[in-house]
């Protein structure tokens, strides 16, 4: 196709490396025009400000690019959508047609992941409180339940007892995989002989089947031998149940917790240099496999990668509604969007960049949120020049945990758009009323003021 | 199961004899042999000769208890009924003609088991009426001596019937047909014919232009047309249209062509062995149709004709069915291995490929990861570790044992090559099924096997490399022979994988293709002895419940039986497929047609096309004029079923000859295969607890 015509235009190098005075703290600064072709400008016409803007296209190609990490290296993967990173509508189903199963923490989740169609048994339910009737129903339905607790396990067993039937359990185990801290909180220890008691607690009864094992280390995980650690001993715990107690493994599932290129306040090196690949953490996590397996019976690997696939194809822009002066003498700038959108600034500096190209030195700024309260602050400072009333800045990366749990707090939260592959940009949520807000209340007729 | 009873055993010892008679028409059914028993009424001298022959042989071979199977089908007992027909069209019944009636019939028998056990061996080739030639031109020699025979027995062949005033061609035609069963009569040899029509409308046609193809060039030979209708010999030209036609290979525009070429040549030997064989007192029979046939189907064999039947069945239109929906739907080649990877690769090079999948090493996949947009590389490409496939698991196709390997030779930088040691680092694996698969330019020293050791398919075998002649890391694979590495290669083909989103049994991917394997299987769903209990709808409306066993055949081939019906099934790599259905059933069609094969290993999308037998979905009659018509013209297209997996339910669009379009949909389960089917206006439940 012939390229439309383009009128020539002068413009002055005064961006990053390109002027005199290099990259440096006075003149280097971030500028971003478009998301996929579609200019700040145009998207904060179209829809206001603030507005989270989501990417198709970066989320096809983290997914694929993780599952062609995992699959060219083992055949039997599956990644589940961790809901709880990212359950808007558009979100999940984007990851369910890219074949991801999901990953529940609660009742809501399960039956969000049923309201988009699921089956049963494509749902992984985890987490510490699972209720009765939660269980009962992921049970009928055929669903992946890792257990997290002693307390839980009598209730799958009850459950059990009311179906008629012998159910399969996951095990949800925490272990040392030398990363500090150690979360010990979910699931069955590991070293401590806790998960062993458990399983053979199991066995004794004769109501319940392992054939799962689940771990999750933590998150944001940086080091990928970590994996390598708690693969190997989740796999020698799995040598022990067969050799013990029959249980044979369908699946193993290694939770998430891998890292996105985002920036954790008091990092030194910026996460593109700092962070491994996600290939790397595939290949500890399958040449560990291949090392305690055999090929006859290879257990399913489960992941349930949320934040390394969401976070970095999501933005936030925001519109810099005043200026002022600090008293230590540091640039103020009061924003549209605050600590209500993004839960996440509380241990994250975003990557700030200017919708446009502005001249000026940079100087120490702080950027506040529009709420009136103390805590509320994007960043305590970031070298930005001098910006005008309105200038929109584009905060990335903001696509893990900030929808999820955004506040209704103060203000009305925006709205959210999905840029197409095609081109398109189409509303995934929309921006809230005030009868959203209320309409859950009752207002007894007495305290009517008419 | 139960032991058939007095009863059942009577009829199916009656249908052996049914059989026979239709077997001399190269059908399978008893019913037209129950006819061609009536018309052969015509003489009963002659029909009782045929009928004792055959309870004789038949008899002796029950009671030295030869197989099932092979009693039943009626191959072999037809020589000895032809025997019997033959000393029945020159001796009337008397006790000295019945005695040379039973040596001759049991002679037939022994020859005709001697006979087919070396020609099957040695020659791959049925013995056709060979037995028969033999063993009546015996007794046409012998009995010059048996005086005693002849005076009592010789007759006239008796012409019940008044002969009709048709033209000569018509009544050289029908005097022919019948003259393969000894009654030269064109009332008897109407009658054949219309059975033929009715029951097989292929051969029938055969028959008709073999005879007046064999009979007008003859005619042109000799001058006169009116001679060569008259001759009974000519019926030889229709047993040489049917065999090459419509028997001995699938019955197509090119096997029509054969027929006439072989009725054509086989003119000579007619005219000859008629002078050579009446110098010493001997019909010529069906001599020249044995040679004829025997010599051509034996020639195309050896050229690897493609076309040549798998299995004889029934009737040639039974046989172009099973050829269209099984021998197509299941590649013969016998070797089948798995892809050496997991996740989707590329094929960069594929069989016969242009660089150097060539001459005695032709059978062999080059593979390369490639990204979307078909670069092998990230970044400018040229480090070894820019490759995707760089140091990728490599997993074993088959189970086996590890007879060779190399690890130390280095991994070539991009752009250079080591042409003294071309095949890289390798391992070579001797398959339990004696062939040996090839794996070269692996990463050097990544290699997780050593000579000796046992592996299975998907062991992890060691690292995609660059050792060798190889200009990027890729996957070599092929197999040969012999262990050496290098060894001239074997034909092969790559099981149970997805080509871009087509799901494949069995195939021969081309160069481009994006192959993903599966996973492998596990446990099949059907067991034997296993009870499924189906609840039958019919547009909603209740229609009782059905019952469903897996039985297994004395083959080892599993199938459901409904009692009324029998749907064959198995495991073709890692795959659960139906083969054929026999009998008629709604219930176990419709299972066909929703289910026609379904991958083991777990996939949750894919596509694929399957062709589908015609019995599935036309009545016996109309099924077989399509035969025909798709025989001439490959038109109407056999019917199709485009089929679409997608998280535990296969939906198919079906389209067929004559309009027929439906939609089917079936719910599959890991464990107990699948739980609800439907077919156009039926549906079919499975019932919650079975007994298994």
């Amino acid at each position: 196709m012939k390229e439309p015509y383009q009128k020539p235009s002068v413009r002055k190098l005064a961006q990053g490396s390109h002027n005199k005075y290099g990259s440096g703290n006075y003149y280097g600064r971030k500028v971003r025009t478009e998301i996929d072709g579609q200019t700040i400008a145009g998207l904060v016409e179209r829809f206001g400000s603030p507005l989270f803007v989501y990417s198709e296209r970066q989320i096809k190609e983290k997914l694929k690019e993780l599952k062609t990490a995992l699959t060219v290296r083992y055949p039997k993967v599956e990644l589940a959508w961790s809901y709880k990173t990212n359950y808007l509508q558009a979100i999940c189903a984007l990851m369910h047609q890219g074949g991801s199963l999901a990953e529940v923490v609660s009742q809501m989740e399960y039956d969000k992941a049923l309201g988009l169609g699921l089956k049963g048994k494509e749902i992984i339910f985890n987490g510490p409180y699972k209720p009765m009737d939660a269980l009962e129903t992921a049970f009928a339905q055929g669903a992946i339940v890792n257990l997290d607790h002693q307390d839980e396990l009598s209730d799958c067993e009850q459950v059990a007892t009311q179906l008629g039937r012998k159910l399969k359990v996951g095990l949800r185990l925490n272990l040392d995989a030398g990363i500090y801290p150690q979360w010990s909180r979910f699931g069955f220890n590991l070293e401590s002989g806790q998960a062993w008691e458990a399983a053979k607690r199991i066995k004794a009864k004769g109501l319940l089947e392992v054939n799962g094992l689940h771990c999750h280390i933590g998150t944001y995980i940086m080091e990928p031998e970590a994996y390598g650690t708690a693969t190997r001993k989740l796999l020698e715990f799995a040598a022990k149940l067969e050799a013990e107690l029959g249980y044979k493994l369908d699946y193993l599932d290694l939770g998430g917790g891998f890292p996105s290129l985002s920036r954790l306040k008091g990092a030194v090196l910026p996460p593109e240099v700092s962070l491994p690949n996600l290939e790397s953490y595939a290949e500890t996590i399958t040449s560990t496999m291949y090392r305690y397996l055999k090929p006859q019976s290879l257990p399913t690997l489960y992941l349930e990668t949320g934040r390394a696939l969401i976070d970095e194809a999501g933005y936030l822009i925001t519109t810099l509604h005043a200026s002022k002066r600090l008293l230590d003498g540091r640039k103020a700038y009061i924003a549209d969007a605050g600590i209500n959108l993004l839960y996440s600034a509380f241990w994250y500096r975003y990557n700030i960049e200017i919708e446009k190209e502005v001249t000026g030195v940079n100087e120490p700024s702080v950027i506040y949120g529009p709420l009136c309260m103390n805590i509320d602050v994007v960043d305590e400072g970031v070298l930005l020049p001098s910006l005008s009333r309105g200038t929109r800045l584009v905060l990335s990366p903001v696509g893990a945990y900030n929808q999820t749990q955004s506040m209704q707090f103060i203000g009305y939260r925006p709205n959210v758009v999905l840029v197409r592959e095609n081109g398109t940009v189409d509303v995934i949520r929309e921006k809230e009323t005030l009868s959203d807000m209320e309409s859950r209340e009752c207002l007894p007729p007495d305290l009517k003021l008419h | 199961m139960s032991a058939p009873g007095p009863q059942t055993a009577l009829i199916s010892h009656f249908k052996v004899l049914l059989n026979s008679f239709s077997r001399v028409y190269f059908l399978g059914k008893p019913w037209v042999g129950a006819i061609f028993l009536l018309l052969s009424l015509a003489n009963p001298h002659l029909a009782i000769s045929g009928l004792l022959a055959v309870v004789a042989g038949y008899g002796f071979a029950y009671l030295m208890g030869m197989g099932k199977e092979f009693l039943e089908s009626g191959v072999y007992t037809y020589n000895t009924l032809l025997v019997g027909l033959g000393v029945g069209s020159i001796y009337r019944l008397t006790p000295l003609s019945v005695l040379i009636l039973l040596m001759a019939g049991l002679l037939t028998l022994a020859i005709t088991l001697a006979l087919s056990r070396v020609f099957y061996a040695y020659l791959a080739l049925p013995i056709l009426s060979l037995p028969f030639v033999v063993v009546i031109g015996a007794v046409s020699l012998a009995s010059g001596k048996y005086s005693n025979l002849y005076v009592s027995s010789l007759y006239p062949a008796a012409n019940l019937l008044p002969n009709p005033d048709w033209p000569a061609w018509a009544t050289g035609y029908f005097k022919c047909l019948a003259a393969i069963f000894f009654l030269p009569h064109p009332y008897v040899g109407l009658g054949i014919a219309l059975v033929l029509l009715a029951a097989s409308p292929i051969l029938f046609g055969l028959s008709l232009t073999g005879y007046f193809t064999g009979s007008l060039i003859s005619g042109l030979m000799t001058g006169s047309f009116q001679q060569s209708f008259l001759n009974l010999n000519h019926f030889n030209f229709i047993l040489i249209g049917m065999a090459l036609g419509g028997v001995f290979l699938v019955p197509s525009r090119v096997s029509l062509v054969v027929s006439l070429v072989g009725v054509s040549c086989s003119v000579l030997l007619v005219d000859a062995v008629q002078v050579f064989w009446s110098a010493y007192g001997l019909p010529v029979l069906t001599l020249p149709f044995n040679l004829v046939a025997l010599t051509f189907v034996y020639a195309l064999g050896a050229l690897k004709f493609p076309q040549i039947s798998r299995r004889i069945l029934g009737s040639p239109e039974e046989s172009l069915d099973f050829h269209r929906s099984v021998a197509l739907r299941f590649d013969p080649c016998p070797i089948g291995i798995n892809l050496p990877f997991s996740g989707a690769w590329t094929v960069w090079q594929g069989f016969e490929g242009p660089w150097t999948h060539q001459g005695n090493w032709r059978h062999a996949y080059d593979f390369i990861l490639a990204d979307g947009k078909g670069q092998s590389f990230t970044g400018p490409g040229k480090r070894l570790e820019d490759y995707l496939a760089y140091k990728k698991p490599v997993l074993s196709p088959i189970a086996g044992q590890v007879v060779k390997t190399v690890d130390n030779l280095p991994d070539q930088e991009i752009g250079q090559t080591d042409s003294r040691n071309n095949w890289g680092n390798l391992v070579v694996i001797r398959s339990n099924f004696g062939y040996h698969v090839e794996i070269s330019h692996l990463a050097k020293e990544s290699l997780k096997v050593k000579e000796g050791d046992w592996v299975e398919r998907g062991s992890l075998l060691g690292l995609c490399g660059n050792s060798g002649y190889s200009p990027q890391p890729h996957i070599h694979l092929q197999v040969q022979a012999g262990p050496d590495p290098g060894s001239a290669t074997l034909d092969f083909r790559l099981t149970s994988y997805l080509s871009g989103q087509t799901y494949f049994t069995l195939g021969q991917p081309g160069k481009d293709e994006v192959l993903t394997p599966l996973s492998q299987a596990g446990p099949e769903p059907f067991v034997l002895d296993q009870e499924i209990e189906l609840e039958c709808f019919h547009q909603g409306t209740p229609k009782g419940t059905r019952n469903l066993v897996v039985r297994m055949d004395p083959e080892g081939t599993l199938y459901f039986d409904s009692t009324t019906g029998k749907l064959y099934f198995g495991r073709v790599h890692d795959g659960h497929c139906h083969y054929s259905l026999q009998g008629q059933d709604k219930l176990l069609s419709s299972l066909f047609l929703a289910l026609p094969r379904l991958p083991l290993g777990g996939c949750n999308d894919y596509v694929y096309e399957e062709r589908l037998p015609l019995n599935l979905l036309y009545p016996g009659w109309l099924r077989r004029w399509l035969l025909l018509g798709s025989a001439l013209f490959d038109l109407p297209q056999s019917p199709r079923g485009v089929y679409r997996y997608k998280r535990g339910v296969l939906t198919g669009k079906i389209s067929g000859p004559l309009g027929r379009e439906f939609n089917t949909e079936i719910h599959l389960d890991s464990v107990v295969g699948f739980t609800k089917f439907q077919v156009g206006d039926w549906t079919f439940e499975r019932k919650q607890h079975e007994k298994t």
